[in-house]
């Protein structure tokens, strides 16, 4: 099942449920990818992501990339796709005076390389509330452009304030005084970030995540800690527990299964991480939903 | 053990169609205001009742059931809540404020801001009647999964 609504100003939303879908490298405007169950794998140049109900990824405009859905149960999701003028009029809005906005209403400002970080982030909060909102208002009705282009300007909203508090707030944390250091470093923390999140379920160690980042396990180490005041292992664990969190809520996994699939070997550790986090046992959160 | 793929099983469930559900909340310092909010609500929406509203407090502890012009079913539900100084004008609540926003837009009534993000949720505020009345779409942060 596919859908497509191309809006006059030529934003466009795709939405698909398929089993198997393979798409090949081609490029597309600035987009918020999300996926409601299951996942799919994206190739971006050598990064390999995948992307999971509980992330959404942004991918600017010009960037060559696949993607891959290959499941045994329908996978649904939600492409945006915002056209250049409706991105740039946003960015303007957001970054010029009133006085700027009146004189050249029209102007064609392009939000500058790293105002749009590509990669994952966290799918919750009102970017959530509002791309299920989106999502209900296409699936049931035939709501008017004006009302498509009012949640995308929200979207854009929710993404630029998620940007802020997980790449400018997090480059801020990292103790160093020149800027441009700031900024390289959280890029590569950035690749860090993304490989735990798409690998949780994985034997991973410090030395794959290290040469993902192009970093040192010490420099990966430190730096890791300062912006996201954690370390590489207790991310990874957060992510773990948070999926779990996630199928125990929306599957019909047993928790030995649920174990497996986030990658835990030990039912038992498993269980009693999820306590000491939670204070209580994925058992009694299951029956709380 | 069989090897679970994560794909299997965790299918979100489908949305179904909700049935419209209009709740509005005021304070006892806004009481006298509520009759003239409901009314306001009623014509700008053109949605109808059957019989004649009883504005008096005890007709509030049951919803109301309202009709569209398509003959569609709305419950209207008026909660009195304890006085809050937070609270400044009667309450809207909507479970999508841009949805519902466009449609009062569309309707023709006038906004005096767009809609903004706060604690509560997503809220924006509007004129009728020459009292002023909060749509809010009150949200939970809390919930991370």
């Amino acid at each position: 099942m596919k859908f497509l609504r191309v809006l006059n100003n030529n934003n466009q939303i795709s939405s698909e449920t398929v089993k198997q879908a393979y798409y090949p490298e081609h490029i597309s405007n600035f987009s918020i990818k999300t996926v409601f169950n299951g996942n799919i794998s994206y190739d971006i140049g050598r990064r390999k992501l995948n992307l999971f109900p509980d992330s959404f990824l942004v991918i600017n405009k010009g960037t060559m990339y696949s993607s891959k859905v290959d499941s045994t149960i329908p996978v649904n999701n939600l492409s945006i796709y915002f056209s250049p003028g409706f991105l740039s009029d946003f960015y303007r809005s957001y970054h010029k005076n009133q006085q700027e906005l009146l004189d050249e209403p029209f102007f064609f400002d392009e939000a500058p390389e790293n105002f749009f970080l590509e990669t994952i982030y966290p799918f919750d909060g009102d970017m959530k509330y509002n791309i299920m909102h989106l999502k209900h208002q296409i699936e049931q009705d035939a709501p008017d452009d004006l009302l498509v282009n009012e949640y995308l300007h929200h979207c854009l909203i929710n993404y630029f304030n998620v940007f802020k508090n997980e790449v400018l707030n997090k480059s801020e944390n990292l103790k160093f005084l020149n800027k441009s250091t700031k900024v390289e470093i959280l890029k590569r923390l950035t690749l860090a970030k993304e490989y735990i999140i798409s690998n949780y379920n994985k034997n991973i160690d410090l030395e794959d995540i290290a040469h993902i980042a192009c970093l040192s396990v010490n420099h990966l180490l430190r730096t890791f800690k300062q912006a996201y005041g954690k370390s590489p292992h207790q991310y990874l664990i957060q992510i773990r527990v948070n999926r779990s969190k996630y199928l125990l809520k929306h599957s019909e996994y047993t928790i030995n299964e649920i174990v497996e699939i986030i990658g835990f070997e030990c039912p038992s550790s498993f269980i009693r991480l999820f306590k000491t986090i939670n204070k209580i046992t994925p058992g009694q959160f299951r029956l709380t939903l | 053990m069989s090897n679970p793929n994560p794909n299997n099983r965790d299918q979100p469930k489908l949305a179904e169609e909700k049935n419209i559900t209009i709740r509005m909340s005021f304070i006892p310092d806004l009481a006298d205001k509520i009759s003239d909010a409901i009314n306001f609500i009623l014509i700008s929406m053109n949605l109808h009742f059957e019989g004649k509203l009883n504005f008096n407090k005890k007709v509030f502890s049951e919803p109301i059931t309202l009709h569209d012009k398509y003959g569609k079913t709305i419950t209207l539900i008026i909660n009195e809540l304890q006085n809050n100084n937070e609270m400044k004008h009667i309450i809207v609540h909507t479970d999508d404020c841009l949805r519902d926003y466009h449609k009062y837009l569309t309707a023709g009534i006038e906004f005096v801001n767009r809609p903004e993000y706060t604690p509560a949720g997503l809220k924006v505020d509007f004129l009728g009647y020459n009292e002023r009345y909060t749509l809010l779409e009150e949200r939970s942060y809390t919930e991370s999964t």
